[in-house]
């Protein structure tokens, strides 16, 4: 498969599963471009111990973990930026605000509470979350991109679903 | 009533539709390819000439210590057969 057709294949895929994570238009085509020139990149070393499509969700998940540490880490600096210069009150970076095209008009607020949430929980109740509830992966597909058992991920999204409702209320 | 609730709206999760990404996004990703292409291709070169550089500096001061320790080879053998320029006729 050359890139033009992994991209055919495989671009809604990445797209929405880093749209999941982000919840930002611009940000989600940033890590899928960058998740498609790692592909690209590693196409020669990839190794059929996976299915390319598990392949492609790790380094998609991969992708969209470092881009919010990175994230969180520019919010983090524009904080302490702020306290030592001078006339700046604000702060420097400023989180985008939730734009996710796949939200109903009438959902939006409570969706963006939802991710609010979502975006606190650990980076593996997160994932096994979303994929179980976004992507809608079966437990086996879910075990096979974390890389856990079929329990550990059904305990995974079970923390993650209790986590939730405490956040909610 | 509360737990409901909760379920209802950790239920919205299943109303988000999924979306197209962008037909642009194809050719954004072969301009980037194409430019680390040449970044790395770029970084080859520097590697090479930096290293060639270095083993250029290496033979250098090889000869220079293989020219050192024939030039004393030389002044031995001239001074056991007694070739050494002096200012004393024979050997007075």
């Amino acid at each position: 498969m050359n890139l033009a057709e992994l991209y055919t294949t495989y671009k809604d895929m990445v797209f929405n599963l880093s749209l999941s994570y982000i919840q930002n238009i611009e940000e989600a085509e940033e890590i899928t471009q960058d998740v498609f020139v790692a592909v690209y990149q590693s196409m020669d070393t990839f190794q059929e111990k996976s299915s390319i499509n598990t392949w492609i969700y790790r380094i998609t998940i991969n992708k969209s973990l470092d881009y919010i540490k990175a994230k969180n880490r520019k919010k983090r600096l524009g904080v302490f930026a702020s306290l030592f210069y001078e006339n700046t009150n604000e702060v420097k970076y400023e989180q985008p605000s939730f734009n996710h095209p796949g939200v109903l008009l009438e959902q939006k607020e409570s969706v963006e509470i939802i991710f609010n949430h979502i975006n606190q929980l650990p980076d593996n109740q997160k994932t096994a979350l979303i994929l179980y509830k976004l992507e809608h992966q079966s437990l086996e597909s879910i075990a096979a991109i974390m890389n856990i058992s079929s329990k550990a991920a059904e305990s995974l999204i079970q923390r993650a679903k209790a986590n939730l409702a405490k956040k909610i209320n | 009533m509360n737990t409901h609730m909760k379920q209802a709206d950790i239920d919205l999760l299943d109303t988000i539709q999924r979306v197209e990404a962008s037909p642009y996004l194809l050719t954004r990703i072969q301009q980037r390819i194409e430019s680390k292409q040449a970044t790395r291709f770029s970084t080859t070169w520097s590697w090479a000439i930096g290293i060639s550089f270095v083993v250029l500096l290496l033979l250098n001061i090889a000869t220079l210590r293989n020219n050192h320790s024939a030039s004393s080879n030389e002044n031995n053998l001239a001074q056991s057969m007694n070739l050494l320029p002096n200012h004393n006729l024979y050997n007075e």
